[in-house]
């Protein structure tokens, strides 16, 4: 659903699967909320819900922070940077950005890098730095071309495109 | 000196047999030189012997013993004899049933060879030609009474099927005829018994004789009647038809006699035959060739009992008589008739005459199929009838083994040439018959019978008028010769006048006007001459028509030969002349078995839409083996049977039969017909070789020469046997290495075989074979589990084949054969007594329970584990640890279960589950203090996976205490599986806990622990390896998890863990997809798909994994039709295990 861009569907299904009790999903496999609260802040990222963002980042950052997961700190690093964009905190937007941005450039996810990148580039349009919004639209959009995620291309081209 | 009664070997000076008390030697009263009993001159002066009456009523004295005391056979020889209920041969009624002293004193004189010998008269039927050589056809007249009526060859045929002294009995399908004298009480107490003997031995004569015309076995002579065999000792493919024939002659030939009877005593006799067909297990004993038997009752007591009711001067049959001969005869129905100890009245028959179209007796009625898998011959044929048209002579020969379809390739070839356009033609067909090999010129006489138009049943007068009219065609010199000639082979006295013909004059003569007249009568018009069957025809006509077959460069003549490869029939010459000499005009058309998917079409076309089991198919296309007759006859049974029935529905407002089955019935015995056909084959066989051949099929249908060696008592000679087997094409060999192994050419040739041997042998033959094979391959015996088991259960060794069932069993199961194992448990099973229940049924249903678990049937498997429960309840002496085990089993179920069955069976398992966990945590607490057991562990990882996964709500405090207690006790054990399997159960707590670190850091202790030296648990080490890298999958270590995930892919390759490598790829595609590898997940789910290719998905496991990650990929890629399919494909994957969504437990969202 996330990948198909379903967001509001996601967090639904998984705020309701939160109340269930029991963990696991099969033998050996856990539904840990680690996993829950990550999908919950990045569908809410997509969907600018500042509400959620600051709820689910905040809880994914405490569980990621706790059992030293850096993907989904970078995660929760990531949507901490929305929140404070919407929330016209630029500085700290910047820094928890820069924050996420190292760790999955640090890791090597591409598309991970993309999407930050992306964010870095909505930052920089709201503070009018065209130089700047150009720059991380371009580098996102080398970053989806190698893992060859047509939509994201196809979006961060259209924007490229509009800005001239 | 050898016996020349029972053919034993006794010292060279005895005077009487020491086997069978026969004189066999005398002492000529000229030269005093000892001769054998049966010389009639002394080989050293030539004085002529004359037989004392002494020594003859020492014979009879024996033969009378061995008569009027059929219980007291040999000891050797009875328990070779089972069945069901000894036959005692019943008689016509209850007056008769008291027979009269009189009665048996007849009999006794009958078989007392100083009475007067029954009177053979001269056969009125037979030629002045043939005279001679049938009189030289009989045996001499010096043995016992019956042999007088007895064929020289079938003699021979007799003597070697009892050959070997002591013939042991069989099982066999045989058709039995009854025939008795009627009014013979009343009228034997009007006369004397002098006179009555004499008119008794009158209508023996007529009784007795037909019966060896057409090779039966007189089995008992019972005063006023006798009870005749038609397929035992010799079988015949056609013996129903023989015993209905006989049965039409006794009452035929008994006509004038009972006219003579009339005027000479005033008294009225008639004869009544009675006939069935069925199984029977026959014993042969005795010195002569009297043979007694012991018979199943059901068959033989039916036939008793159509004799019983049969009009006089009338041969009535059972139903299953009449199917294997409806095509031949005309029939009067007689409705049912009630037979004792039968519920259902059964189906009689009244046998009206011999039919003289007679229809196919092969064929299924009702049902017709289009011949398959013959084009290449039929275009042949049908060349061949078109070039005839056209004035081309030929002679082809269709050459093919019983049932490939000779007679019905000539029946298309027929049909064609009936539409062809062109000059009118003739087209004659002969069919030689099996019981007329014998007869001298048979296939001539048919062949003349069908031109001219004789009847079976026309008068003297009138045969000779057609033969007349058929001499017309011929010049006018040769027409008086022509008529003799003809009329000589009919047994017609001819009175013209002319000299008798004898010997080569009669050959000589007969081949010349029979030249003549194809001659003059087929070069009036194309003909086809059609030879059916013509392996069975007799000597002289071969001879014959070998002179004939120039022919065919004369005129327009084809002839059409049909045969079997049987070299040693005379009709094999016809072949290889035609070949050799005619090589130009010569055609062959050689018939194979049909291919499997010919024969697949074949069943398709007999019933026009057969809906029936992919089991049942493979059953019928194996049995029959491409023969088409066969599948018509396997179809037929099934059918008969009721396995296949037709069924009408209405598609599109029309009515359609459809065929469909009403069970599996994979397992359906083999038809009579085919039996009998199959058996007749056998007989052919020396009775050396017989014996290797049913000891082979014993063994199964493919067989090691080292196990038939080891368990055939003739082993010096084996090579030899199984080398004549091998060229009679009854076997072939199969394989050279590892070892030589032959196989039955055909599957349903090792039933038949299989089926003749009796029970009791069978049971001494299979212990011998088991043994053999565990003796032969102490190295191989996993391979040969099924195989030991199969022959201890039909030795009748329950134990020895339990404990093999049990290893086969298991070995089934190493393999995923879950369907084998629970097979082979049941087998098991089944050959327990019910009661009492002992450990071994315990053991058996615990067994049992596992497979079932294995296969997901879990309310199943929790029966057999409750049903061991309850044995283990009864048991005197029991242990805790087996109770332990069967409750630790039932909870591992539920846990198991609880988010792959739907929500009322859970609830099921759960509430049975809820009892085993409490009995099961008792168990335990009453075995604190007690020595740690590795049952313990299990038991303790149980409760702790039951506690977070099967308990409402998740009680994850008692899990860690259980699984912590567990490991506690593995350590103490010093089990390093144990161990592992304990960290496992705390590293899943941990997991569900969500203390991320700390279930990697006991993932790292269990990989440690796996990895030791010793470690043995394959399937743990690749446990523990998917255990680390999930773990660190979980803290986002991705990259780090990789390589172990890898490790276990690649172990559980090795060992072919499907589960485990689906499983382990699955873990990787999930670190792969987060690592945003997206190529890699695509190329990870193709590893999967390959599996699912060459296992089954259930086997496979772990769709979702994929199916979701895939499908993400292809969204996020942007492909959405892609992404929907892998959707669906997940939805529809779930449906398929849990029902529909309102149905799934939790977690729909993953």
């Amino acid at each position: 659903m996330q990948a198909q861009g379903e967001f509001a569907l996601v967090n639904e299904k998984l705020e309701s699967a939160l109340e269930l009790p029991g963990q696991p999903v099969k033998r050996g496999t856990m539904a840990h909320k680690h996993i829950i609260y990550m999908m919950l802040a990045d569908s809410a990222a997509q969907m600018r819900d500042t509400v959620s963002l600051q709820k689910y980042s905040s809880l994914l950052e405490e569980l990621a922070t706790r059992d030293g997961h850096k993907p989904y700190l970078a995660v929760a690093h990531r949507a901490q940077g929305i929140a404070h964009r919407l929330a016209g905190e630029y500085d700290e937007a910047e820094t928890r950005l820069t924050q996420a941005l190292a760790t999955f450039e640090e890791l090597g996810f591409p598309w991970q890098v993309g999407r930050t990148l992306i964010e870095f580039a909505e930052l920089a349009l709201v503070q009018s730095d065209h130089e700047k919004v150009q720059d991380h639209f371009s580098r996102a959009l080398t970053e989806f071309e190698s893992v060859k995620a047509i939509p994201d291309i196809e979006r961060t081209r259209s924007v490229l495109e509009s800005l001239g | 000196m050898i016996c020349h009664n029972c053919q034993t070997a006794n010292a060279d000076d005895a005077n009487f047999c020491l086997k069978c008390g026969y004189r066999i030697s005398i002492v000529c009263q000229q030269c005093s030189r000892r001769v054998p009993s049966h010389a009639k001159f002394c080989d050293a002066c030539g004085h002529a012997l004359a037989r004392s009456s002494k020594e003859g009523a020492e014979i009879a004295e024996h033969q009378l013993v061995v008569e009027e005391q059929p219980s007291q056979l040999p000891q050797t020889a009875r328990q070779t004899i089972e069945s069901d209920e000894k036959f005692t041969v019943p008689r016509a009624d209850e007056s008769e049933q008291q027979a009269p002293a009189q009665q048996q004193k007849i009999t006794e004189q009958l078989l007392d060879k100083t009475s007067q010998p029954l009177i053979i008269p001269q056969s009125q039927s037979a030629p002045t030609a043939t005279v001679d050589e049938t009189a030289g056809d009989r045996s001499p007249p010096t043995d016992s009474p019956l042999t007088q009526y007895i064929p020289r060859g079938l003699m021979r045929k007799l003597e070697a099927a009892r050959s070997s002294g002591d013939m042991v009995g069989e099982r066999r399908i045989v058709t039995m005829l009854f025939c008795d004298v009627k009014g013979s009480t009343a009228a034997a107490e009007q006369l004397d018994p002098e006179e009555w003997s004499e008119i008794i031995n009158g209508a023996f004569e007529h009784m007795i004789k037909p019966v060896y015309t057409y090779e039966g076995t007189v089995a008992r002579l019972m005063g006023d009647g006798i009870l005749a065999f038609f397929g035992a000792p010799l079988a015949h493919e056609d013996d129903p038809q023989r015993a209905v024939l006989a049965g039409l002659d006794m009452v035929a030939g008994i006509v004038p006699y009972r006219e003579q009877i009339n005027q000479e005593w005033g008294i009225d006799i008639n004869m009544r035959v009675g006939i069935n067909t069925g199984l029977v297990v026959v014993g042969a004993v005795g010195s002569d060739l009297r043979m007694e038997y012991t018979a199943l009752g059901g068959a033989i007591n039916l036939a008793a009992r159509m004799e019983q009711t049969a009009d006089p001067g009338t041969v009535q049959i059972a139903y299953d008589t009449y199917k294997l001969v409806k095509p031949l005869f005309e029939f009067e129905e007689l409705g049912g008739i009630e037979v004792k100890g039968m519920d259902e009245p059964v189906k009689a028959y009244r046998v009206l005459e011999r039919k003289v179209a007679a229809g196919r007796v092969r064929g299924i009625e009702g049902l017709h199929a289009e011949m398959v898998g013959r084009d290449v011959e039929l275009q042949t044929m049908q060349n061949l009838v078109t070039d005839v048209k056209q004035g081309v002579g030929r002679i082809v020969c269709v050459l093919g083994e019983a049932g490939l379809g000779k007679s019905r390739l000539i029946s298309e070839a027929h049909h064609f040439f009936q539409q062809v356009p062109g000059p009118e033609c003739n087209w004659y067909e002969t069919t030689s018959l099996s019981y007329e090999s014998n007869q001298a010129y048979g296939l001539f006489q048919r062949l003349i019978r069908h031109v001219s138009g004789i009847g079976y049943d026309d008068a003297p007068r009138m045969m000779q008028k057609k033969l007349s009219a058929l001499a017309e065609s011929l010049p006018d010199e040769r027409r008086d010769r022509a008529k003799q000639l003809f009329e000589a082979l009919f047994g017609l006295n001819s009175n013209n006048g002319a000299q008798p013909l004898e010997g080569e004059s009669f050959k000589r003569e007969l081949f010349e006007v029979v030249y003549a007249w194809w001659r003059e009568y087929f070069s009036q018009r194309p003909t086809v001459l059609v030879f059916d069957d013509m392996h069975w025809a007799d000597a002289a006509s071969i001879d014959l028509l070998r002179g004939l077959l120039p022919l065919t460069s004369e005129i327009g003549l084809v002839l059409i030969c049909a045969l079997r490869a049987e070299r040693q029939a005379p009709a094999w010459q016809i072949k290889t002349i035609a070949d050799d000499e005619y090589h130009h005009r010569y055609t062959e058309v050689s018939l194979r078995p049909l291919s499997e998917s010919e024969s697949n079409e074949l069943v398709n076309r007999l019933l026009a839409t057969p809906e029936i089991p992919d089991n049942l198919r493979a059953s019928i296309l194996e049995k029959s083996d491409g023969n088409p007759f066969f599948i018509e006859e396997v179809v037929r049974t099934l059918i008969e049977n009721g396995i296949v029935v037709p069924e009408e529905r209405i598609v599109d407002g029309v009515a359609q039969q459809y065929w469909v089955a009403t069970s599996d019935g994979s397992d359906f015995s083999i038809p009579d017909n085919l039996q009998s056909l199959l058996a007749a084959r056998m007989d052919r066989l020396e009775e050396a070789t017989r014996a290797t051949l049913q000891l082979a099929s014993v063994i199964g249908r493919s067989f090691y020469l080292r196990v038939l060696q080891a368990v055939d008592e003739s082993s010096p000679e084996l090579d030899k046997h199984v080398g004549k087997l091998v060229r009679l094409d009854l076997i072939r060999e199969s394989a050279r290495v590892p070892e030589v192994e032959y196989s039955f050419r055909n599957p349903l040739t090792q039933e038949a075989v299989y089926k003749t041997i009796l029970l009791k042998r069978r049971r001494e033959f299979h212990r011998r074979v088991g043994e053999a094979m565990e003796d032969l391959y102490p190295e191989r015996l996993e391979g040969l589990y099924g195989l030991l088991a199969h022959h201890f259960t039909l030795a009748g060794e329950d134990e020895k084949a339990i404990g093999h069932y049990r290893h086969a069993a298991r070995q089934a199961l190493a393999v995923y054969a879950y369907d084998e194992a629970d097979h082979n448990l049941h087998a098991a099973l089944s050959l327990l007594e019910a009661e009492p229940k002992t450990e071994l049924h315990l053991n058996l249903f615990e067994e049992i329970g596992d497979v079932c678990r294995l296969v997901r049937n879990f309310s199943m498997a929790i029966t057999y584990y409750q049903l061991a429960l309850e044995v283990w309840d009864d048991l005197e002496d029991k242990s805790k640890i087996v109770a332990v085990r069967l409750h630790r089993q039932i909870v591992e179920i539920a846990s198991d279960t609880k988010w792959s069955v739907d929500a009322e069976t859970y609830e099921q398992i759960g509430e049975i589950s809820q009892e085993s966990q409490a009995s099961l945590q008792n168990s335990l607490r009453a075995m604190e203090g007690e020595e740690p057991h590795p049952e313990t562990v299990h038991s303790l990882v149980a409760l702790s996976v039951d506690a977070w996964r099967v308990q409402t709500p998740t009680d994850w405090e008692s899990a860690q205490n259980f699984a912590q207690a567990a490991v506690t006790m593995a350590e103490q054990l010093d089990d390093a599986v144990l161990l592992s399997q304990a960290l496992g159960a705390l590293a899943n707590v941990l997991d569900g806990r969500s203390k991320l670190r700390e279930h990697v850091q006991i993932a790292q202790k269990r990989l440690q622990v796996s990895q030791e030296e010793h470690f043995e648990d394959v399937r743990e080490e690749v446990d523990a390896l998917r255990g680390i890298g999930v773990a660190l999958m979980y803290v986002g270590e991705y990259e780090r998890a990789l390589p172990y995930l890898e490790e276990a892919t690649t172990i559980a390759t090795h060992i072919q863990a499907t589960d485990q490598i689906a499983n382990a790829l699955g873990i990787q595609a999930q670190c792969l997809f987060r690592m945003d590898r997206w190529d890699e997940v695509l190329a990870i789910e193709e590893k999967w798909r390959d599996l699912e290719k060459s296992y089954s998905r259930e086997r496979v496991g772990e769709t979702c994994f994929f199916v979701a990650l895939s499908g993400s990929v292809y969204a996020l890629r942007g492909d959405h039709e892609q992404a929907q399919a892998y959707s669906k494909e997940s939805y529809d994957y779930m449906v398929s295990m849990s029902g529909l969504p309102e149905n799934w437990q939790r977690n729909q969202f993953y």
